[in-house]
Parts: C-alpha cells; sequence; structure tokens
C-alpha cells in the first residue's frame, strides 16, 4: 500500500511543464500528432476514469468536477507520459489526486468517504478495471431490459443531470418513494449485471 | 457478510448515491469495510451500476460556455449553467440501442438551440446522434472536456472512432466520421481539420460553410460530401444542389485563391499545393453515414472509372453504388428523380436486383465521342441498359448480348440544360408505375478481373438516355 502511495505522490507532484502540447486547433501547421494520441487515448480510457472518480465521488456535481480537473491535468501532464506505461493507471493516478483536492476543499461543507477508505476502494477499484468493459456492455443490455416506467425514472433522474430528490419533485411523488424505486431499479440492475456476466463466464 | 450487514451496507451505498448520505451513513459503510473485505466488492458494484448509468444515459461531461479563465467566478457561470440543464431543459434520452461490443445513444434534442439562459453563451452546435462514437470535445489547448454534446465557438471534437451526427444552430446538419477533427468555428461555420464529413444545408442555412487547409465551401442549399486528409488536401463532392468552393494553396491569402460554383453530381479534388482536379468517380458507401462496414460483406464488382473527358471540360463524377440496383433506385448522378422500375408490376429482371451499379450522366448521350472505361475486380456478369428508342452501337452488339429483357426508367421532374425545371413527367413510387421510357437489357460475361471499354450512344437524336452499367457476380 505505501509503495502506491509513493507512486501516486510522484505522479502528482510532478511538475508541470511550461511548454504544454501544442494548440489542437492549430494543426494547419502539422502539429497535431502529439494532440491525436493524447485525444486517442483519453476518449478510449475517459468512460473508465470516470467510473473510478465516481467509485469515490459518487455525487454527480463532485464527480463532473473531478472528470473536468483531471482532464486538464493529463492534458498539462501529457508531456510526461511514459509512452511505454498503460494510460488508464497513469490516468487514474493523476484522478486520485484530484479527488483528494476536491475532498480537502469542501470537507466541511460536504460528507465525503474518509480518506483511508478512499485508498481501499481506489486500490480495488484499479484491480477491477480489467472487467469494467465486460460490466458496461452488460449493463447497456440491462438498461434496455427495464420496464417503461423504470426507464423514465431512469432517464430523468440521470439524463437530466438531477438529484433523486428534485426527480421526485418534479414527479410530483415522495422523496421516500422515489429513493426506494432508484433503489430497487439499481439493484435490478445489478443482478441483471451479474446474472449476464455469470452467463458469459459459462460460455467462455 | 450477513444478511442483516448486506441490508444496512445496501442502504448506505443508495444514500451516497442518492447525494443524500450523512457522516453516519459513511461512518456505517468504513465500519461494515472494516469488518469484512467483501464489503469492498459489494460497494463496487454497487456505485459501479450508478456511475455507469450515468455515463450510458449522459455520455457527457457537463457543457460549459467558452470562459477565459478557471477563476471562481467562470466556475460559478459553469455552475449555473450546470443548474439550468439540472432544470431539466437541455438534454433527454429516449432511447438505448446496444450494437454489440459499442452502444449507440439517441438523444432527443431541444427544439432550439438557444435554450441557454442569457446568462451563457449558447453553444454553437450539438451531437444529436451518435453510432459506436468515442470523442474529445477539446475547449482549448488547456482543456479537453470528453464526450459532451454541446460544442460552443471556437471548440474542437475529436473524434477518434465511430460517426456523429450534429447539429449547427444556424440548421445545418453534418455527419462526422471517425477519424475526424472538426472544429466549430460559429454556429454557422466550421473548420475541417481532417475526416470525412456529409452535411445537409435546407434554404434557412444557406450559408453555412466549412473551411479546410486548402479550400472553403459555402452551401448554397445542397447535400455535399467533404474529405480532408492530413496535409490538408480536400475532395469536395455535391450529391444535391450546389456550393460555392474557393480553394488555393496555403502560402497565399485567401483573396487570391480559384473560386468555382460545383453543382450536383460534380466533384473537386484539391491536392496539398492547393490545385484542383475532377474526381472522376466515387463509391457510394464512402460518404453514406455508417454504410461503409455493411456494403463491404461483398467485394466491390467495379472498383474504378473513367472517361475520356477531360478536367478543363467537366467536373462531373461517377457515383458506383455498391448492391444500389432495385426498384426506384437513382439512375444518373445529374438527374435526381430518375428512377430504375421494372415495366410491369412483376419489378426488374430479377437478376439485376441487388447488382452494383454506376450512376452515369444523362448529359453524356449525346456526347460523340464519349468513351469510358470500368476496372472490374470481380468475375461478374456485366448488363448494358441501353435506349430502346435509337439503334444499338456496334460496340454494344459486338461486344455485348441482347438478354431479350427490359426494364423501365421513371423520370420525374427534372433540370434542363438551360436550368429551368421540367415538370411534364411525374414521379411514381414501384415498379410498373409511372414508367415514361424502356431500355433493352444487354449482357456480357467477364469471367475475370479486366478493363472495359464502352463507347458513346452514337446517335444524332436527343430523344433517348444515357446508358447504364449494372454488375452481378457471376457466381449468382
Amino acid at each position: 500500500m505505501a509503495a502506491k502511495r509513493s507512486e501516486r505522490d510522484q505522479d502528482a507532484q510532478d511538475e508541470v511543464r511550461p511548454d504544454s502540447p501544442s494548440d489542437p486547433t492549430n494543426e494547419r501547421t502539422g502539429g497535431g500528432g502529439d494532440v491525436d494520441e493524447f485525444v486517442k487515448l483519453f476518449a478510449q480510457h475517459q468512460r473508465r476514469v470516470h467510473a473510478y472518480i465516481g467509485a469515490l465521488l459518487p455525487g454527480r456535481s463532485d464527480a463532473d468536477d473531478v472528470m473536468q480537473d483531471t482532464s486538464m491535468a493529463l492534458w498539462k501532464k501529457w508531456d510526461q507520459f511514459d509512452r511505454a506505461r498503460n494510460f488508464l493507471p497513469w490516468a487514474c493516478g493523476v484522478a486520485y489526486f484530484e479527488v483528494l483536492r476536491h475532498r480537502r476543499k469542501y470537507a466541511t461543507r460536504k460528507v465525503f468517504l474518509s480518506e483511508e477508505l478512499m485508498e481501499t476502494i481506489a486500490d480495488e477499484a484499479i484491480k477491477r478495471s480489467e472487467t469494467d468493459e465486460a460490466r458496461s456492455a452488460a449493463l447497456a443490455d440491462c438498461l434496455l431490459k427495464l420496464s417503461p416506467g423504470d426507464r423514465q425514472l431512469i432517464v430523468h433522474r440521470y439524463g437530466a443531470g438531477v438529484t433523486t430528490q428534485k426527480t421526485a419533485e418534479d414527479l410530483g411523488r415522495p422523496a421516500s418513494t422515489v429513493y426506494k424505486a432508484m433503489a430497487r431499479i439499481r439493484r435490478g440492475l445489478l443482478e441483471c449485471v451479474r446474472r449476464s456476466l455469470a452467463r458469459e463466464n459459462r460460455t467462455t | 457478510m450477513t444478511t442483516d450487514q448486506l441490508n444496512r451496507l445496501s442502504r448506505c451505498i443508495d444514500a451516497v448515491c442518492d447525494d443524500r448520505a450523512t457522516a453516519a451513513d459513511v461512518a456505517e459503510i468504513e465500519r461494515l469495510v472494516g469488518e469484512d473485505p467483501e464489503a469492498v466488492e459489494r460497494y463496487l458494484d454497487q456505485v459501479g451500476v450508478h456511475t455507469g448509468v450515468d455515463w450510458l444515459v449522459t455520455s457527457q461531461q457537463p457543457a460549459a460556455p467558452p470562459l477565459p479563465d478557471h477563476s471562481f467566478a467562470s466556475r460559478m457561470l459553469a455552475g449555473r449553467m450546470l443548474a439550468h440543464r439540472a432544470s431539466g431543459g437541455r438534454l433527454a434520452l429516449y432511447g438505448l440501442l446496444s450494437l454489440g461490443a459499442c452502444v449507440a445513444l439517441m438523444l432527443s434534442l431541444p427544439s432550439r438551440l438557444d435554450e441557454t439562459p442569457a446568462l451563457v453563451t449558447p453553444c454553437a452546435a450539438i451531437v444529436s446522434h451518435s453510432e459506436c462514437a468515442q470523442w474529445v470535445v477539446l475547449h482549448n489547448a488547456e482543456r479537453p472536456d470528453g464526450m459532451r454534446q454541446q460544442l460552443f465557438s471556437t471548440e474542437t471534437l475529436h473524434l477518434t472512432e465511430g460517426r456523429v451526427a450534429m447539429r449547427f444552430a444556424d440548421g445545418a446538419e453534418v455527419d462526422l466520421t471517425g477519424p475526424a477533427v472538426l472544429q466549430v468555428l460559429a454556429p454557422d461555420r466550421a473548420l475541417a481539420v481532417r475526416g470525412r464529413l456529409t452535411a445537409s444545408v435546407d434554404e434557412d442555412a444557406v450559408g453555412f460553410a466549412i473551411d479546410t487547409p486548402r479550400a472553403q465551401v459555402v452551401d448554397l442549399g445542397t447535400r455535399f460530401g467533404l474529405e480532408v486528409d492530413d496535409r490538408g488536401a480536400t475532395d469536395v463532392v455535391v450529391f444535391e444542389g450546389e456550393v460555392d468552393v474557393t480553394y488555393g494553396p496555403a502560402t497565399s491569402a485567401d483573396a487570391d485563391w480559384s473560386r468555382r460554383v460545383m453543382r450536383m453530381g460534380e466533384g473537386m479534388h484539391v491536392d496539398r499545393a492547393g490545385d484542383a482536379q475532377r474526381i472522376v468517380s466515387i463509391r457510394s458507401e464512402r460518404f453514406a453515414p455508417g454504410a461503409e462496414g455493411g456494403a463491404s460483406e461483398r467485394p466491390p464488382l467495379i472498383s474504378e472509372v473513367r472517361d475520356n473527358i477531360r478536367g478543363a471540360e467537366s467536373w462531373n463524377y461517377y457515383e458506383i453504388v455498391r448492391r444500389g440496383m432495385g426498384e426506384d433506385a437513382v439512375a444518373y448522378v445529374d438527374r435526381e428523380e430518375h428512377q430504375w422500375n421494372g415495366l410491369e408490376a412483376g419489378g426488374m429482371p430479377a437478376y439485376l436486383v441487388g447488382g452494383d451499379y454506376v450512376k452515369m450522366f444523362n448529359h453524356d448521350k449525346v456526347a460523340a465521342d464519349f468513351a469510358m472505361e470500368l476496372e472490374v475486380a470481380q468475375p461478374v456478369s456485366l448488363y448494358v441498359l441501353f435506349d430502346k428508342r435509337v439503334p444499338p452501337p456496334e460496340w454494344l452488339t459486338t461486344d455485348f448480348e441482347a438478354t431479350g429483357d427490359e426494364i423501365g426508367l421513371d423520370i420525374g421532374p427534372f433540370l434542363n440544360l438551360g436550368g429551368t425545371m421540367n415538370l411534364d413527367h411525374s414521379a411514381g413510387s414501384g415498379p410498373g408505375v409511372s414508367v415514361d421510357d424502356v431500355l433493352t437489357v444487354w449482357k456480357r460475361v467477364i469471367p475475370h478481373p479486366a478493363i472495359v471499354r464502352l463507347g458513346a450512344t452514337e446517335t444524332q437524336t436527343k430523344e433517348l438516355n444515357m446508358y447504364a452499367i449494372v454488375a452481378t457476380p457471376l457466381d449468382d
């Protein structure tokens, strides 16, 4: 555990060089190669980085803010990225420290997981990242199996980017009812994902 | 974990996901995790569904207006934007489609792109649909923003794979196929850095412009395709209507560039030096969104078409339509409504259906010195459809065999050479309906890949249509 923290510390403390990558919109001058490589890797892994941040900061606005900060930090540090390494662990390492910064900044105003628990979850989340694609594909299929009413609730809650409390207000339903419904739907989706992954394991 | 522990843990995780967790809830999670490492697994499973649904449903990062810096005030402004989204006005998902390994998200769009509050800058374009797409929006040189749908002026969309459909605030629709880079310059203007796109512009959006490193295309109400390579060379292909193209070398001022109005059926290649040449032929799937993969189940039967019309005389291109022959297939690149149909309700000769065909130029029907070459890539049965009103030329009777079958042409309204609309013919739908002209079917077997030469119609009358070419696999 200590060694991992040390690696993250090193990543986070690397000084940002002043010569950040060339302007991505100025590719008439041929400066796009470096940008392309970053964008390709970032596009490929952004969902998993988002999931990693979301595991530590499940609140939507917190995760969005930190994802934004992480994107900028990755871009600034891109010149320092060792291309022989995997992008995802590096990106998650950068994200981890953005999560900590965010937590410390808002610690007096919001309830967050403790830093110790965050570290435990972060380590486990990285270990699970190999199966992440299969989970995501299964979840997408499971979403399609929701009843129209449950799907409408999910769309309102997540698609409009509102809290469950606000969803209840919008729908004119008691908050407790909507909280229960959301919990039931997410639990059902989790069971569906597990069944799907188990089926997949049996057939492979 | 006991059932009781599991239930307590699950309730606390739900509270965290719903932004209502108390310090006691978090303490309970920590206590349960401390007691049983399996609790971490449970936590990640449950939160993973929450974050995964969030990603799949929105598939975006929060859109922010172009901000000069990342000051507190700027973040407050972005926060207001988020708050507006929170009011539910901007995005609502109506469906999810799972397409094998990828997920296509179909999003309903705000009816008006300017539905943002006055405080913030309205977005210039939105991603209205995506298929198997991964992209990153670069807000500026320091800020990548991930897969969000709204784009503001000066932001750049890097599409690494898949396809996205974009709607600009002025009404223009752009289909972008990855890998591609497109910078949104304004609600009616974009810079195609590289990649392939089609743009559709209705009357309200006339004037929509796309810049490339070597050309500028201003839409005059049309649909056109555009492809830019890594060095800035640009292909422009007009499918409907007209576009105004200026082009030239990157080293000269735009004012010194050449200019040309390109019309339906015309294509231009502007090379890396800024010089323009005719595009002689294109394959139909090149600019058809999502069609490239599907059509490729069978290799192309005709790989290239050339003619003896010089670039200085014509900018016309041939379109090779893979598997496209069938009822109501558009017959010519320079006639919007001319369609192939069977003479009777039973349909056209069955062996033609599903064949690759070449959309020719009906204007070439009276070109006495016309000649063309087809590169036939596979063993095929090659068919020529020739207007029944005129005698077949010698090259046709010598090299091809009359099948005895016939096919119809439903003309519909079309643009006369003088630029006026000919409305004498109405368009029908399906076989045996509104068929105006009759063509006979001629066949030649090409057992190996070869170059096949065809000639002119060799007639003085203008009362005919240009011949057509269809190829079907020899083993069918």
